[in-house]
């Protein structure tokens, strides 16, 4: 036998030999092969190129030198980061929940003192607070992050993240997408839920539902949180200072939503009609409302005519709730800047603050732990699951407080209609 | 926003769009304003009135002759001068109307 065949641990050449082209018996011309002696059984073929992949098979490094675990680990870096925190908008607006449905009451409602008699026996207070049960949607979304071999033996790190960059952002932007949608859209839906039909409700939308009763002030089924502000001539798609003193503060109030009772009132607009709120003033300042702008911390200044003195407490707000764009305040409201906000419409709404169970939204997520926020899946490759990996995020919403948000549509008409953006 | 006017009869856009608004106690004060503007019943009466007039005066019998009248009357029975004017004629059928 020659000395340059292959043995086991010489590993001069890297042959296959099918165990079927070896002769058993010896013939002329031919030598036995001593399959044993080679290390190959008969009936199994094959040598270092069959078999189990090993590292150097394998692109395991970016163009750029960053092996392909570590850069798994830097994207599951990243999934911790972005699931730990939910975007400002999503903070005020949302509170996290995992139950399909929920009992959840409504501001209003209460209990009330008698006159006392001498001998009578006061009569037990039975807290009736008004509980809608409310449903919520659930869906699951992912997205395929797909890389060849090829393209990672030739993509920088840069490129690779870029990927993970633009699926996160896809995440955050299909979350505030989702919350806006059920904001601004006023009609329920109905979801099916382990076979049982629920409502997901909208804000107030004249549906028959009649609002508790707070104080002096009781509602009727027709009540509607989604309006317009029936402008007509050259107001016809402007927002003017007494749509918010009359369509969203004394709604708010009339509710029972209050800062003393722990509300905060947050309005959002886009940058166009920010900047008309900026010119908001009362009637005793020249202008038609009950209020005055008054900029934010930071925000550019405003001048005033000298003849005129402060009335009343004037406090300027910080420029940021959190993360929003604060650009001052209107009477209660917080004005927050936010392009998100569709041109032809407004969003107020009263928030407990940041992740609050007072938030008019519920955010849906998976009971099980371990389901929850954006995942990255790994692919069939235990080894390198980047490759084949994909992006899965299921959750759902639905309105918590339907007296907690009021959507003005700037329209002359007299009967709502959804912006385009979330229709 | 809707500028109303409460010195006026409110029109349905008014309503609709109030309604909509969630201006606490609206159904009273639209109540009031159809109570404070909606006709009383000798105007109701004398609209009434006036549009009996305006039927008895688009009758048609202003622009048919004199002849066509009679005829008109014989067709009816009604008993009438040979001298009759057109005046009287077209005054006999009107007053031959069910009232």
């Amino acid at each position: 036998m020659k000395t340059s065949l292959w043995t086991p641990g010489n590993g001069l050449i890297d042959r296959v030999l099918p165990a079927g082209a070896f002769a058993t018996t010896p013939r002329k011309g031919m030598e036995l092969v001593n399959l044993a002696k080679l290390g190959i059984m008969p009936g199994l073929g094959g040598g270092r190129a069959h078999g189990t992949h090993v590292a150097g098979d394998v692109v395991t490094q970016t163009a750029s030198g960053t092996d392909l675990n570590v850069v798994w680990r830097d994207f599951l870096d990243l999934l911790n980061a972005a699931n730990s925190s939910r975007q400002a908008l999503l903070r005020f607006l949302t509170f996290d929940v995992t139950n399909p449905t929920e009992l959840v009451a409504q501001a209003g409602g209460g209990v009330d003192f008698e006159r006392s008699t001498e001998f009578g026996e006061p009569v037990g207070a039975r807290i009736q607070p008004t509980y809608f049960n409310l449903g919520y949607t659930f869906f699951w979304y992912d997205l395929a992050a797909r890389y060849t071999w090829q393209y990672l033996a030739d993509a920088t790190d840069t490129m690779v993240n870029s990927v993970a960059d633009a699926a996160v952002e896809a995440w955050l932007r299909l979350q505030v997408t989702e919350v806006l949608r059920t904001i601004f859209n006023n009609t329920n839906l109905g979801v099916n839920i382990n076979q049982q039909a629920y409502v997901v409700y909208k804000f107030y939308n004249a549906d028959g539902t009649v609002p508790p009763s707070y104080k002096t002030n009781t509602f009727d089924g027709t009540h509607t949180h989604y309006k317009t502000t029936g402008g007509a001539g050259a107001n016809t798609n402007v927002l003017e200072a007494t749509d918010l003193d009359v369509l969203v503060i004394d709604d708010f109030e009339s509710h029972g939503y209050s800062i003393s009772g722990g509300y905060r009132f947050v309005l959002m607009a886009n940058k166009a009609n920010s900047d008309t709120i900026r010119g908001f003033r009362s009637v005793v300042n020249g202008g038609t409302g009950r209020y005055d702008f008054l900029p934010a911390q930071g925000q550019p200044g405003q001048i005033m005519l000298q003849n005129q003195n402060i009335v009343g407490q004037v406090q300027a707000v910080p420029n940021t709730l959190d993360g929003l764009d604060v650009i001052g305040t209107y009477g209660p409201l917080i004005i927050v800047k936010d392009d998100y906000m569709p041109a032809s419409h407004v969003l107020s709404f009263a928030t407990g603050g940041s992740e609050s169970l007072n938030n008019p939204v519920g955010f849906r997520q998976h009971a099980q732990t371990s389901l929850r926020g954006l995942r990255l899946v790994k692919g069939r490759n235990p080894d390198y699951p980047l490759i084949d990996s994909f992006w899965s995020v299921g959750f759902g919403t639905g309105i918590r407080q339907r007296g907690g948000g009021i959507v003005l549509q700037l329209a002359s008409g007299t009967s709502y209609t959804p912006p385009t953006e979330y229709a | 926003m809707r500028q109303i006017d409460w010195d006026k009869p409110l029109s349905d856009d008014d309503i609709d769009w109030l309604r909509q608004a969630g201006i606490q106690r609206i159904e009273e004060r639209i109540e009031e304003n159809r109570q404070r503007f909606a006709p009383d019943e000798d105007e109701l009466d004398d609209e009434a009135d006036d549009e009996t007039d305006e039927d008895e005066k688009d009758d048609g019998l202003e622009d048919m002759t004199r002849d066509q009248l009679k005829e008109m009357a014989d067709d009816k029975d009604l008993t009438y001068s040979a001298k009759a004017t057109k005046a009287e004629l077209v005054e006999l059928i009107r007053n031959s109307y069910p009232q």
